[in-house]
């Protein structure tokens, strides 16, 4: 219980930072889902210290929510991941350029 | 009585409809549009003659509604409250008055038509027609127009009409080029006009021509104020508002420097000349001199320039008429001259003078007109005066006629034009005895008598009397009643039309015979004869030659004498069998004269010497300057998008690589602003 | 050709460097903020998994009365809206990984087999022009 939070704070940050890291260098789109499911959850860590932190239960129901959403957001990622897989047969998310001028 | 009023609109909407009829029905009608002309006309007619009867029995003595509020601003001018645009009708006895004298004109120069035109198989006709009845149109409702905008517009529409019937035969070389030089001189006087328009609404918030709320009482209670209007005297504002709206009248009306346009009008069928120089465009210009005649009676500057510019234009154009060889030309320059007699007439507070010699020459200027062209049916459209002579004989009704009209412009007694041209410079000599300036207009003015009574008889001299100088002389084409019934019409008003205000009798043997006078003494309250008198008490002082009797006799006796002895020269000159032209007499001023003292050339000067090097290089400017701004805008930001868009590649990566320093980079200005890395 | 997810280590890592960055940015002013020493945290002898399931279903009356949150009647809302959007995902998820078979729409957990794997139609939904062999391959099935 003494664990300072600017603790908790950068733990989050780094973990944000590393699912960063996961979807600036890799190229598998599999490897982008869990990424950016890294960083959902270090969003989660600072809602549920801060809700320590000041006493009140908000963040930790937010918390909640969140995850509920990440669910959402994995299960239309991995459906457009198979879309991906099915018109370029690569899971490779460099493969697709047509997303340009 | 009153009632009749409700139809007012009606004389400009007859017109309208008949410039509706000649262009949808007019190839498939027996006259090709003339029959409706002639019926809308005489319906307007009777309808005028109505108003001057309601407008002389009615309790008001005037009628003012307002038929069309068109937008209704809060913007409030300098002095009033807010601007109302509307149309609306003002029949005042002046209104009255030209309203006669417009469908009049207008009436006859459809029946003349009939034979000049329709007779003689021209192809166009129902064009023709419309073109008529737009013209008539245009000029009554501006003849009844309540407010300077309504009248502005019909105004314009006026000049458009005029270009589309001088440039009737527009086949031919000249007539194009003549309908756009009238379009275009006009225009330029127009322009003046727009922007005396448009500070007279910005200054005094309202542009009514009479009553209460009127530009002329706000410009008057401004005066009186004393006030700033835009950083100058109030009077000296009024005086330059004035001028502008002068502008346009200088330019329909053919004064000096805008008059050239004119002359080359002649191009057009010579119905459409009469009615041009009658009733319709140039008298447009005079008439709005008349109607808002109290505002330049506030401004002595202004009256004083339209006095100088009328008189000069008198001597000037008069000395024009006297070398030209085309019957039209001569009625031209007069025209011109004529004008200038009532500009003068206006200038010097001779407001009764300047309407009545406006009324007398719309009759005997559409006589001469007509008979003109009579003379020119009868020469088998010839026009040159020097192959006609001893038509005489051969056509007594045109030649009276003619005749009638001759001595009503020549001024000789007891004809119409005698007794207004009278009173033009009997009223500027009583003011020019105390103001030099207007001392020289009188004089041109005097001068120009001369001139008239000589180019005026050297034409009916050389046309109708002598030996026949050509074939078609000697067995001139005939006319039919079409022609004689407006010649006839006419030929009786040029005689008679003086006894409407015989002034200088009156003021001889004091008998109440000044009918004009009484007539424009009525009316609304500020636009009255004796308003404008009150109000121009203060601008000019008049003097006496002696008593007003021997200033009356002296004035008439001067002009009397001057054409009379115009006419002499003329009949010493041309009366013979066999008259030969005496311009090489003139020695080197015929040259200057018959170029038209070079005004053509100056202006064509000023536009290719002047304008088109400056329009030049205003274009170079545009095409370099200004296009090439535009274009390095353009073509800058196309380069530039052009390199920036090859960081959108397409790869996810990138894009979130991008996002990332952008945030990056807003952390880091916001932290070091906010102070969090301290 | 599937490849199993291979770890690419030199240029490829250059962008990590923004991850790094970022990192220390934040770093940085979460270390310089003066957060306070202690926690609040919750009272004692309350269960905050109870409380939380409390305030998911605006169970006001349940709530112990110290540490609550309070009106909790959007939570409710909130609770069902994600319901709504994990039933939205689901779908979406069957429909994106659905394929079609002589323009039959098969069901992605649908137990016929439609052969094997490599015969699989590329459903025609975006810009699968890039890929021409397998283009090529379906054109040639249809």
């Amino acid at each position: 219980m003494n664990v300072p939070i600017e603790y908790f704070v950068l733990l989050s940050m780094a973990l944000f930072s590393i699912g960063l890291f996961g979807i600036l260098t890799r190229r598998n789109a599999l490897m982008f889902l869990m990424s950016v499911e890294i960083m959902v959850n270090a969003a989660n860590i600072n809602l549920i210290a801060f809700a320590l932190y000041h006493g009140n239960l908000t963040g930790q129901v937010f918390a909640l929510f969140v995850m509920a959403l990440a669910a959402a957001e994995v299960a239309i990622g991995l459906g457009i991941i198979l879309v991906l897989y099915r018109n370029f047969r690569d899971v490779d998310v460099t493969v697709p350029t047509t997303m340009r001028w | 009585m009153e009632g009749l009023f409700d139809y007012a609109p009606a004389i400009a909407l007859f017109p309208l409809a008949a410039f509706v009829i000649a262009l949808a029905f007019g190839p498939k009608l027996p006259k090709k549009g003339a029959i409706p002309g002639i019926v809308a006309t005489a319906g307007s007619l009777a309808l005028s003659l109505a108003m001057v009867a309601a407008v002389a029995g009615g309790e008001e003595g005037y009628y003012h509604t307002t038929l069309f509020t068109w937008a209704a601003g809060d913007a409030a001018g300098e002095v009033g409250e807010g601007i109302e645009f509307t149309f609306g009708i003002l029949i005042d006895p002046l209104a009255a008055l030209m309203l006669v004298i417009v469908s009049l004109i207008a009436f006859l120069v459809h029946v003349f038509s009939l034979e000049y035109m329709n007779a003689e198989g021209e192809t166009g006709l129902p064009r023709y027609y419309a073109g008529l009845g737009l013209f008539t149109f245009s000029m009554l409702a501006f003849v009844y127009a309540d407010n300077l905008l309504m009248a502005f517009m019909f105004f314009e529409l006026v000049g458009l009409c005029s270009f589309l019937l001088i440039g009737f035969w527009f086949r031919t070389r000249s007539a194009p080029s003549a309908a756009k030089k009238a379009f275009l001189v006009t225009r330029f006087g127009d322009y003046f006009f727009l922007i005396g328009v448009v500070a007279i609404a910005a200054t005094f918030g309202t542009l009514q021509f009479a009553g209460d709320d009127s530009f002329v009482a706000a410009a008057e209670a401004a005066i009186d104020d004393g006030g700033q209007l835009f950083g100058f005297d109030a009077e000296t504002w009024v005086t330059i508002t004035g001028l502008l709206v002068l502008g346009g009248v200088i330019g329909k009306s053919a004064q000096f420097p805008l008059h050239t346009w004119l002359p080359d009008a002649m191009e057009g069928p010579t119905t459409v000349s009469a009615l041009i120089h009658a009733a319709t465009m140039v008298a447009a210009g005079v008439y709005l001199v008349a109607r808002m005649f109290g505002y330049y009676a506030l401004s002595p500057t202004a009256l004083a320039i339209i006095a100088f510019v009328g008189g000069f234009t008198a001597l000037f154009a008069a000395t024009m008429g006297v070398v030209k060889d085309d019957i039209k030309q001569v009625l031209a320059y007069s025209t011109i001259s004529q004008y200038g007699y009532m500009m003068l007439g206006l200038g010097v507070g001779g407001y009764v003078a300047g309407v009545f010699h406006l009324m007398n020459h719309a009759f005997f200027k559409a006589l001469l007109f007509l008979g003109a062209g009579a003379v020119i049916i009868l020469m088998h459209h010839e026009q040159d005066m020097w192959k006609m002579g001893g038509l005489k004989n051969k056509a007594p009704v045109t030649y009276y006629t003619f005749l009638a009209g001759a001595l009503a412009l020549a001024g000789i007694i007891p004809f119409s034009g005698f007794w207004s041209k009278d009173e033009i410079l009997y009223d500027a000599l009583i003011v020019g005895t105390e103001q030099p300036l207007i001392m020289a207009a009188y004089a041109m003015g005097l001068l120009a008598v001369f001139f008239t009574g000589f180019y005026t008889f050297r034409m009916v001299f050389l046309t109708f009397h002598g030996e026949p100088r050509s074939d078609v002389a000697e067995d001139p084409h005939p006319v039919g009643w079409a022609v004689k019934f407006p010649l006839i019409a006419l030929g009786v008003l040029a005689v008679v039309a003086g006894v409407a205000n015989l002034a200088p009798v009156a003021k001889l043997t004091g008998l109440e015979i000044e009918f004009l006078n009484e007539w424009l003494s009525s009316g609304v309250e500020g636009t009255t004869y004796v308003a404008y008198t009150d109000a121009l008490a203060a601008v000019y002082d008049t003097g006496y030659i002696g008593t007003e009797s021997t200033t009356v006799l002296i004035a008439a006796g001067l002009s009397l004498l001057l054409a009379f002895s115009g006419a002499g020269l003329a009949w010493k000159l041309y009366n013979v069998p066999e008259p030969v032209a005496h311009k090489e007499r003139l020695g080197s001023v015929r040259e200057t004269i018959e170029s038209n003292y070079y005004q053509d050339e100056y202006q064509v000067w000023l536009a290719e010497g002047l304008t088109l090097p400056l329009a030049r290089a205003a274009d170079r400017f545009d095409q370099t300057v200004i296009d090439g701004t535009v274009n390095g805008v353009s073509s800058v930001s196309l380069f530039g998008s052009d390199r920036v868009k090859r960081i959108q590649t397409g790869i996810v990566t990138n894009y979130a690589a991008l996002i990332v320093t952008g945030f990056i980079a807003l952390v880091i200005v916001l932290g070091v602003l906010g102070g969090w890395f301290l | 050709m599937t490849n199993g997810p291979q770890l690419r280590l030199g240029e490829s890592l250059l962008p990590g460097i923004l991850a790094v960055a970022l990192f220390g940015v934040m770093a940085m002013i979460a270390l310089n903020t003066g957060f306070a020493d202690e926690m609040v945290g919750f009272p004692e002898g309350i269960s905050v998994t109870s409380e939380i399931g409390y305030a998911l279903f605006d169970f006001t009356a349940l709530q112990s009365t110290e540490g609550s949150i309070g009106n909790t009647e959007p939570f409710l809302v909130s609770f069902l809206l994600v319901a709504v959007v994990l039933d939205a995902a689901l779908d979406a998820a069957l429909v994106l990984a659905k394929r079609e078979t002589e323009g039959k729409p098969i069901a992605a957990l649908s137990s016929v087999s439609t052969g094997d794997s490599a015969s699989t139609q590329p459903a025609a939904t975006d810009g699968g022009a890039e890929d021409g062999s397998s283009r090529s391959s379906g054109g040639e099935q249809r």
